[in-house]
Formats: C-alpha cells, structure tokens, sequence
C-alpha cells in the first residue's frame, strides 16, 4: 500500500488539481535525477523559464508590482505564469484584478516577499486548488496541466493555482455505442470530466482513483478507476505494475496502453474493452472491474474481460431480460456468421455438393454458369471490395458519403453480378457477413472475426469443412489459453461456472442477478437478500 | 517468434501441399436427377437424366435465358460393369458425372429377371451415390421414361420422385421404395421384395419435346403403375394395384389411403369412401400342430368422405354397420393379396421375419424351404377399422330429400 501512496501524492502535484494539500520536496520520485529547484530571484526565474519554453506565444508571463514600471517602488514584485487557452481566461482575469486590489489595499504590511507569500496562498489567491513547489519540472509541468503560477520575488517556491479551462468538448452523446433506452452521456476527452461521470453514478466512499502520468514527452495523466473491496487487490496492483513499467515518449490514446499491458502480445482476440459510455464503465467497476481513464481520449479501457464479455451491450439490462436473451443469442449468431459463412459456402460448393438440397445446388450452379473465377478468388474479390468500400466509408469527407454508397451498392453489387464476375449468391453471403460483423457491439470483437475469416476461407477452399473444423478446433485452442490479467478467458464455460452463466447466453432479471461474476471479482454477493426471488412478490400472494 | 513463424509456415504448407485434390466448382459438376439401368446383350446400358442449372433457374449474367432450353438432357453409356460405362461418361460430357443428388433409378424389367445385385452394390459401396434414391421399374426401355418431361416439375427426376412419395403418401396402393428399403427386404429372412413400376402412357413419341408444356392438357404421361415383386434380387412376377394395396396393409405400409365400399352387403355398386388416416398392422404367427397360422391385426381410423347411400348416420348402429362393410372389404382385399403372394411364392409381408422372431427354433427348420412352408400358412385377418367422424352433414341429400317429399 505503500507505493500506492507514494503514487497518489505524485500524481496530484502532477496534475495539481487535487485541492489543499502543500506539497514539499520531500516526495521526489525515484529514480529521476536531482530536480532543479527555483530560486529566490523573480527575474533570474523568469529568464530560466524563457531559456526552457523558448519564445512561445502561447505563455504569458504578466509581471505585477514592478518598480520600472513607475508604480510605488515599494511594491512588491511577482508574476502569473499561465498557457493561453488551457486556463479559464475569465478566472485569470478575475484573479489579476483582485490581486491587485488586495495588494494595494496591504502593501505596507507586505514589505517582504515571504509575508507576501504567505498572504497570497492564504488569503488573496482566489481559486479553488492552491499547491506549492520549489521544483522547476513541476512548475513546468503544472502550466501545462492548466494552472497558473504565482511566483514572487525574494521566495524560492511557488503557488501552483488551479484554472484549467479553456475549450473543451462538452458531455455528448456518445457516437460509437448508442442506446435507444438508457443513459445519453458520453465520456470527453478530458479526465476530469470522466472521473466525474463516473463519480455522479457511483456515490461509494470506496471508489477510487488513482492517478499516474505516463510519457515522457506528454506527460499524459492517467486514472485508474475501481471500488475498493469489489475488484481485486492483486489485479489492481498488478494493473499498477504494469503502468509503471510503460517507458514510452507519448501517450494519445488507450490503445497506446492496451497494447502495452495485455496479457498476450500475439492474438486478434482482445483482452480489454474499451467504451465511450460511463454507465458501461461504472457497470464494470460494481462488478469489480477496473477502469483505466486516459487524458486526451473519450475511451476507457476495461479489464479483465473474459470473450463473452464483448457480446453485452449497455442496453441488455435496460431493456427487458426476454429480449435482451434473444438479442444476445442473435450476437453469438451474428459472431459465428461473419466469421463463418464464407468459409462454409466455398467448403460447401467445391467440396461437399451433396450437402445442398437439390434445388439450391441448381439455383447456385446456374448463377455460377460464367463465372471465370473458381470460388474462393470469387470471395476474395468480393471481401476485399467491401473492406476497400467500408474503409472508405470510415475515411472519406461526409460530403461525398452518398456518392460512394451509389457506386458501392450499385456498381459493385449489383452490377458486377451483371457483368458475371461474380454470382449473385456470393454478393448475399459477402453482404450479410458485413452485416452480421455490425450486431457485435465491441469494434474489437468483430475486428477479430473479420481477421479470422480470410484464414478460415483458405482452409475452407483447400481443405473444405474439415479445414474449417481443423482452424475452429486451433482458434478454440487459443481462446481458450488466452488470459486477462491472470483470469481464463473463456471463463465461466472454460472453466465452467454455473453461478457465472447467469449474464452469458441468457441475461437473467435483474432480481435475480443477485451475484457477480466471478471474472474479477472475490467479493460476488451483489445483492443483499442474495438467493431470494423477486421483491414484487408479497409474503401473502404465495 | 521464428518459432513461431516457423508453424504458421508449415501450416500454409500443408494446406497447399494437399492441392485441393477433391476440389470441384459448381459449374464443373453434371448433376444427375434421374438414371436408368437397361441391358443391350449381355452389356449395360446406363442412361442419365443430367440437370441443365441456366435453363432451369434463370440465373444472371451471362447465363441468362432459359425457358426455351430443355431442363435436362439424356444420355446413354454401354460397358461391360455399370461403372465402367460411367467411366465412358468422361467421353461425351465437358463436366464431372454427379451423383449425390440422384433422385430416382428406373430399371428394366430385363434388368430385373437379369438381378440387381450389381445396382445395390455400387451404392452401398460409393460415397457419390446415396441409398436414399428412390427406386423404379419399368416394362421396356428404361430409358424412354427419362426423356419426358413432367407437368410442374421442371426437372423429371425429381416430378417421378414427387409422384411417388405423394401416392405413397395419400393413396399407399404402391409403397415408396428407396434402394436402401429394397436392399433390407431382399436380405430379410423372406427374401421378398416390391418395386413400384412407372408406365409412360400415351403416344411414345410425345413427351419428349418442350411442346408438351405448352398444353393444358397432358396426352403422354408417366405414372405409377403395377408392383413388381422381387424374389431375391430377381423378378419374380407382378401385382396388380388392388392386390397392392392389400400388400401394403398386411406389410404395414399404409399410411393413408382413399377407401370405397359398399353400404349394405347386397349393394351391386360401390357408394361409399372412407379416408383411413391411420393403419397399424401386427403380424402374429402361431404353430398349431405343425401348422403355421397367421394372424392380420390391422387397425385403422379414419372418417367418412362420401356417401351415396341413405342411412341415418346420427345413429351408432349404422355407423358400426357401415364400418362392418368396410372391414370386410379391407379383408376381400388382404386375402386377394395373400392369394396373389402365394400364387408367386414371394414373401413380401414380411412373413418369415415374424416367424424368425417368434418361433427362432422352428424358423432354423423352415428357413431353407420357406418358399413351400409360406405357400402353406393359413391366414387369419382380423379387421378393426374405427369411422371416427362422418363429415359435416350425417344424412346424405338423397335422405332428406325424400324427408321433404314425405
């Protein structure tokens, strides 16, 4: 517990954000070379700082009280240092305005610059979160974290005053995973905003976050979100260690992490969910999951996750539980289809014939009747077209958007069956896979079984459905030897736990949802009358 | 991670190396939906209904059309075994011959006195082909029956396949047969077997052309005929379509059936029908002295389809009195069949198995002279048909016309 301390106190005075707690030298990071401390002198600081950020027009250094100026040379001299745009331009404003005012009202009680020092961080220095600092790297580090710095002249530390602001996205819809039930609120590309989101769902003393700053040139504030007592202590810790072993120059996205900690380094299958919408986070901390918030992306990284994990979707448990069942069972199919049905329809048109009943065998044959290429060429093109279409959609100017879906749907569907390069029938497997990879509501999950499809269609065109079955059986193999932060990934089919299937295949109602997953989890008692039936059930009806 | 790369790359190698070997592409495939089985001297004559997928599903592309075309196409092939005649097929078609979705096997009577022992075998031995096809005969050429066209089947095969199991289905005069069925009863203890015959009626050279779809009316057409009994895997004779039906009930193959009878035992014509839904026959053999009887439980239920007789069917005492009529018209027809089985000396109720089961000791003395022990074996129907509904009307408009008249 120690360490995590240690990290807390140093992530605050990175992020200097966290109110009301002086902070010395004493909590130096190890490791790092010894830290250039500020002096006393205003202006041999305020030439250091010129020296280390250059000529930037964004920093604005404003000087007060000093005598060239013709005010009273009596005055005492400091200085705001502040990045234009990252701070509230209003608050600073206001700041420098009732400074002044303050000032002249008690400049002959403040003859010296450490009266003055302490007459500012107590009472004039209006703003919330006030920490101080003798070190030049978190000087540094804390104008470009939003706060302005209040250096004075005869004092050798300075008061780090918190005024992030400036333009920021504000809470949206979010556009990955939306829901036609259910909360509207997306996470932002700042931090503080989404530890709040999640903060106003989940009111427990328990959560907590702790924060990090990974990279060495961006100094990216990290949270590590979860509720103390759920998730478990060896996983949060072992999430700590592998963050603080994260050497890199930039982070600028959870994705930068995610390849970064998990557990297996080669696999398409992904061992971490990650989501635009609080509820889902906030759903995955009361299950014991841990939340990693990266400053600078709206995607919050989830773990552990087990595979069936990426077959839930938010809405699941607000709309009922019967159709939230049938939905579900859809994903699965929709999974096994996109990954699937190519495969198959090649293994099954040039191997096994007799399969087909008779009729849709003469149907396929005479759409096959000129075309050139032999079955799997004929998907190949297919996919390909469509993957070469729907990275375009994902990429191109809006504007044009309707465009290519004419030149899409029309040209390459419908008339290349006309010209007959390819089969009609092969135009409907190749669409309604691409469809079928829409219903899977993790990006990553499809991502996977986009991938393993093409490897599956080459086993399938050169071995037929027994290839198919050789590549299911080594896929299944891999799954099942994946982890997630220790935790089996096919759990609980592999290995099988009844008192975990409860939000797999089916979702139960919420009443009877009365523990949670075993996935990351000791503590599985969810709800206090565990084991009962539904609350709407009076004693007197039974 | 060499390693590693080292496996993928086996891997790809093994996929690669087995070079798709059983490979083959839609359209290298000649489907066949029908084959015949003839005998030119001592030589077989194979024939092939072969499909023609774009004249039959429109299709896109530069496939298109049909309509026009002929759906199939015939061709024959002579060798000295079946399957080196199917060998020869390589000779006259640019695609692979097809089995697997063979849907019948018309044979010559030829073939049949000749045996069928070769047929079976080649479809007990190959995956291509399937047991599950169904299997005719036919007096003549073989082959002709191939070359016509069906009314709304486009592919014949199929439309010969289609009658059949809708007879077998609604009418059970004449049983279904698919190979494999045929195969269990020649090597049943009886030894007996039926296969349905298919007749082409009409002028022979109509039937053939695209023509004949363009009528409303059909002058030539194939439909089931009599049943040809097996002994063994030879021919042994031919059932007419009444005895047929008797043949089904006894063997309890009926499923259900259209039956007319007569209202009171002294009627000259027949004016009733009953539609038997469900049938259900035991065979229960007993040995009395040496003598071997053989008792005919058959149960049935079913209700009235027509009446042309006036009885008050609102009363249970005509009701039973008309389900009396039909019992013993169903055991005229089960002894008619009896009589003809034995008149051929062919085992094809399944006799010899409900004896095997029952007396095992006795079957061991019999079995190598049950042809003489089954011609001896005294029948005993017993008939238990149930009128469960007599439609929606109970009195026919002959009865309550005369009630109005009165």
């Amino acid at each position: 517990m120690d360490i995590f301390n240690n990290q807390e106190s140093k992530g605050q005075s990175a992020n200097g954000v966290n109110n009301n707690k002086t902070e010395g030298s004493q909590n130096n990071a190890s490791g790092e070379k010894q830290a250039q401390l500020i002096s006393s002198d205003l202006q041999s600081n305020l030439d250091m700082l010129h020296t280390r950020l250059g000529k930037s027009p964004d920093i604005v250094i404003r000087r007060l009280g000093d005598p060239a100026d013709g005010m009273n040379r009596n005055s005492q001299q400091f200085a705001l240092v502040y990045v234009d745009g990252l701070v509230n331009g209003a608050s600073v404003n206001e700041l420098i305005a009732e400074l002044s005012k303050q000032t002249e009202r008690d400049m002959n009680k403040l003859q010296n610059g450490e009266k003055f020092y302490q007459f500012l961080k107590n009472h004039a220095l209006a703003a919330g979160g006030v920490t101080e600092t003798d070190q030049e790297d978190k000087v540094l580090l804390s104008i470009f974290n939003g706060n302005v710095v209040v250096l004075v002249d005869g004092c050798a530390t300075s008061l780090l005053a918190d005024m992030a602001g400036g333009n920021l996205r504000s809470v949206e819809e979010p556009s990955s995973q939306t829901v036609i039930r259910g909360p509207k609120d997306g996470f932002t590309e700042s931090l503080r905003t989404n530890t709040s989101l999640i903060r106003r769902k989940i009111k427990s003393p328990d959560l907590r976050i702790d924060a990090k700053v990974i990279g060495t040139q961006t100094k990216t504030n990290i949270a590590v979100v979860y509720l103390k007592g759920v998730a478990k202590e060896e996983i949060v810790q072992e999430i700590h260690r592998r963050l603080d072993s994260i050497q890199i120059d930039g982070v600028l996205e959870g994705a930068y992490i995610e390849e970064f900690i998990q557990d297996a380094k080669i696999t398409v299958f992904p061992t971490m969910i990650n989501t635009e919408r609080p509820d889902a986070a906030s759903a995955g901390i009361l299950e014991g999951q841990v939340v990693i918030i990266v400053d600078g992306s709206p995607f919050v990284l989830l773990m552990p996750v087990t595979f069936f994990k990426f077959f839930q979707s938010s809405e699941d448990y607000y709309q009922r539980y019967d159709i939230s069942t049938f939905l579900r069972m859809i994903r699965y199919v929709s999974f096994l289809v996109s990954m699937l049905l190519p495969s198959l329809y090649i293994a099954i048109t040039t191997f096994h014939q007799e399969m087909l009943p008779t009729t849709l065998l003469i149907g396929l044959a005479a759409q096959r009747d000129g075309v050139p290429f032999p079955a799997l060429l004929e998907a190949l093109l297919m996919e390909m077209t469509f993957e070469v279409l729907r990275e375009a959609g994902v990429r191109m100017p809006r504007v044009i958007g309707p465009a290519i879906s004419i030149v899409g749907a029309l040209v390459l569907g419908q008339a290349a069956v006309q010209a007959g390069l390819v089969s009609g029938a092969m135009v409907i497997v190749v669409s309604f896979t691409a469809i079928a990879n829409f219903v899977i509501p993790a990006i990553n999950m499809a991502i996977a079984a986009r991938l393993t499809r093409f490897l599956l269609m080459l086993l399938g065109a050169t071995l037929g459905l027994f290839g198919i079955i050789s590549g299911l059986m080594f896929l299944l193999i891999h799954m099942a030897s994946l982890r997630s932060f220790g935790f089996p990934y096919m759990a609980p089919l592999a290995p099988l736990s009844y008192n975990s299937l409860k939000d797999i295949f089916i979702r139960v109602p919420w009443w009877k949802m009365n523990t949670r997953p075993e996935a990351a989890t000791d503590n599985i008692a969810r709800q206090e009358n565990a084991g009962q039936s539904n609350p709407s059930d009076h004693p007197s009806n039974s | 991670m060499k390693k590693i790369t080292g496996i993928i790359v086996l891997l790809l190698a093994c996929s690669l190396i087995s070079g798709c070997w059983n490979r083959i592409e839609l359209n290298e495939l000649s489907i066949v939906s029908a084959t015949s089985f003839d005998f030119n001297g001592n030589k077989w004559v194979n024939s092939y209904q072969v499909i023609i997928p774009s004249a039959i599903s429109s299709g896109t592309g530069l496939a298109g059309g049909g309509g026009s075309q002929s759906p199939v196409t015939v061709f024959s092939t002579e060798g000295r075994t079946i399957r080196e005649a199917v060998g020869k097929s390589s000779m006259e078609t640019p695609r692979q011959m097809f089995f697997a979705h063979n849907s019948a096997i018309i044979i010559s009577e030829e073939v049949a006195r000749h045996g069928i022992n070769e047929i079976l075998d080649l479809h007990y031995r190959n995956t291509d082909a399937r047991e599950t096809v169904s299997i005719l005969i036919t007096q003549g050429n073989a082959r002709s029956i191939l070359e016509r066209l069906v009314h709304t089947e486009k592919i014949p095969g199929q439309g010969i396949r289609g009658i059949l199991s809708n007879e077998s289905r609604n009418t059970s005069i004449v049983p279904s047969v698919m190979l494999y069925e045929l195969a269990m009863a020649i090597s049943s203890d009886g030894k007996g077997a039926v296969i349905p015959e298919i007749v082409f009626a009409g002028n022979d050279e109509d039937g053939r052309s695209l023509d004949v779809l363009k009528k409303t009316y059909e002058q030539a057409k194939l439909r089931i005929g009599r049943l040809a009994v097996m002994r063994g895997d030879k021919f042994a004779g031919w059932l007419t379509r009444e005895e047929g039906l008797g043949v089904s009930f006894i063997a309890n193959k009926v499923r259900s059936s259209n039956l007319a009878f007569r209202c009171k035992p002294g009627d000259k014509t027949y004016n009733m029908t009953f539609r038997l839904q469900t049938s259900a026959t035991k065979l229960k053999p007993t040995l009395r002295n040496g003598k071997m009887t053989m008792g005919i439980d058959i149960k049935g239920a079913g209700y009235l389809l027509e009446s042309n007789c006036v009885t008050d069917l609102t009363q249970p005492a005509a009701v039973k009195q008309l389900e009396q009529q039909l019992q013993e018209e169903v055991k005229q027809m089960v002894i008619r069949s009896w009589e003809a089985a034995k008149r051929l000396k062919v085992d094809v109720f399944g006799f010899a198995d409900a004896v095997h089961r029952k007396y095992p000791r006795e079957w061991r003395r019999v079995k190598n002279n049950w042809e003489e022990t089954f011609s001896k074996i005294q029948i005993e129907p017993h008939i238990k048909i149930s009128m469960d509904r007599v439609g929606l009307t109970s009195k026919t408009f002959k009865s309550s016309n005369s009630d109005n008249a009165r």
